[in-house]
């Protein structure tokens, strides 16, 4: 008989998922109310640059996300394993989720800094946006593509590549910087940051690094879930 | 015009984004634990 109580990892995936939101929220009051302002001469909407302490760890956990997805897009072509699968799908999923936050909250903000929402020729901004669409692309085709080998392999080959990006994105600013700002937490004379502001982006990334995990967990039972009720009606059908 | 109005929109968006996500995970884990019980009844008979 299956056992249908659920699993301690479900418990431990919640835990870390409503601690990681009550993190997020504490950054996001303290990027508010405890975050010093920016210099006004320096910045168009001084105001706007609140909008950092949730979009950098948003792209930070996007990241992550990709990382993931090419794990287990390894994973599943080394061994066809499905943990493998359950990684890349897991992957595909918050690659999605923090992708989208990244593209809405960036533009946002570049509407009330530049002036525009976006710049076709900022070498970051698209390749950030072709990544989240490649991540867009992998849960869809999930969606409705009948799932199979000759599937999983198709995805799990266009995730190999699509992680090409990842680096490309991450170094973007360092290689070629048009409008994006470029990497925050490096110390030196042009990135320095005050104190305040790097003790709330850091706590933003904590916050959203247990949140990371919670939520993977969580998309990782539910695939599992998934996979078990398919095995339970093959089985009840007298399948294999 | 310092921005303010813009923060508020983008705090909402994602908070908008991050509770669909795990709203979704809630109702897909409940209602696949569901199914899974009943797969297990009906076994049993």
């Amino acid at each position: 008989m299956p056992d249908t109580n659920p699993p301690s990892s479900v418990r431990i995936g919640i835990g870390l998922t409503a601690l990681g939101i009550s993190g997020a929220v504490v950054t996001a009051l303290m990027g508010v109310y405890y975050a010093p302002v920016v210099d006004s001469t320096a910045f168009n909407a001084p105001e706007a640059y609140r909008i950092l302490y949730w979009h950098v760890p948003f792209a930070w956990s996007s990241f992550l996300a990709f990382c993931m997805l090419f794990i287990g897009a390894v994973a599943w072509y080394k061994d066809r394993s499905d943990w493998g699968w359950r990684w890349f799908s897991t992957g595909s999923d918050l690659g999605l989720l923090f992708g989208l936050g990244v593209i809405t909250s960036g533009p946002i903000w570049g509407s009330a800094e530049w002036g525009v929402p976006w710049d076709w020729g900022d070498l970051r901004l698209n390749t950030f946006a072709l990544l989240t669409g490649v991540a867009l692309f992998l849960v869809l085709s999930r969606r409705s593509q009948p799932d199979g080998q000759e599937t999983r392999d198709t995805l799990a080959a266009v995730g190999l590549f699509g992680f090409a990006l990842v680096p490309i994105t991450a170094l973007a600013t360092t290689w070629y910087q048009k409008r994006h700002p470029g990497i925050v937490l490096v110390s030196g004379e042009e990135t320095g940051l005050d104190p305040a502001i790097r003790t709330v982006l850091m706590m933003g990334f904590v916050s959203f690094l247990i949140l990371f995990v919670g939520l993977a967990i969580l998309s990782n039972e539910v695939i599992r879930m998934e996979d078990r009720l398919e095995q339970s009606k093959s089985e009840l059908d007298g399948g294999p | 015009m310092t921005g303010t109005s813009e923060m508020i929109v983008a705090y909402t968006i994602l908070s908008f984004i991050l509770a669909y996500y795990v709203n979704h995970l809630r109702s897909r884990i409940v209602d696949l634990s569901l199914q899974l019980e009943i797969f297990s009844s009906d076994s049993e008979e």
